[in-house]
């Protein structure tokens, strides 16, 4: 059952990148920076967008929905999500640190946390899952 | 842990893709399963055992050391 949900979740995954993509673009200044982090989001999100649909045409055409979600990878999800957490929690320490030793502003400390470190958790979960779905 | 997976399936003539059908699981899922790196959940191991016509201690074999305890 959960299986036949994967293209549903994948469109909302979808949407929420495209969404974060479209507010860096449109909200932060035009720095090469937040053009990257943008476009980044925006790439995900339509590398998602057209894996969803691709799902849902296969799906309507066959009736069959791939097996992509099993206990294993959802193991291994828990497990890269785990690891985002632990890297989020310590980003978050280190940057309220800062905040209050005055060292960053709370303007510098939000766009870092939005922009670079969120990029980059997006990056270690991809990169954990793929490390513990080829370990096994 | 050691698993007699392979043995059985082959037993049923059935390849990796068409056993993760049936238990409705990924074929990477069954590969590690049978190459020992994957500890399948109570739930897994039964249905397998029952597609695979077997119990799950025939499959499925534990070194007692290694399943520690008292």
């Amino acid at each position: 059952m959960i299986n036949k949900r994967i293209p549903a979740i994948r469109s909302i995954i979808a949407i929420i990148f495209l969404v974060w993509g479209l507010c860096w673009f449109l909200y932060f200044e035009k720095t090469l920076v937040a053009i990257s982090i943008s476009l980044f989001f925006i790439v995900i999100g339509v590398v998602f967008s057209i894996l969803s649909i691709y799902e849902i045409l296969r799906y309507k055409k066959t009736g069959e929905a791939r097996i992509r979600l099993d206990e294993r990878a959802e193991l291994n999800t828990l497990k890269a999500s785990r690891n985002c957490f632990r890297f989020l929690f310590a980003s978050i320490s280190i940057f309220f640190l800062l905040l209050n030793s005055q060292l960053l502003s709370g303007q510098h400390v939000l766009k870092i946390l939005l922009g670079l470190i969120l990029a980059s958790t997006v990056i270690l979960y991809f990169a954990s899952y793929y490390f513990y779905e080829r370990r096994g | 842990m050691r698993t007699r997976v392979k043995e059985f399936r082959v037993k049923h003539g059935l390849t990796q893709e068409e056993l993760a059908r049936k238990v409705g699981v990924r074929r990477e899922t069954i590969v590690f399963l049978e190459k020992g790196r994957y500890n399948p959940s109570l739930r897994l191991a039964y249905r397998i055992a029952k597609v695979l016509d077997a119990s799950i201690e025939d499959l499925f074999i534990f070194d007692e050391n290694e399943l520690g305890g008292e």
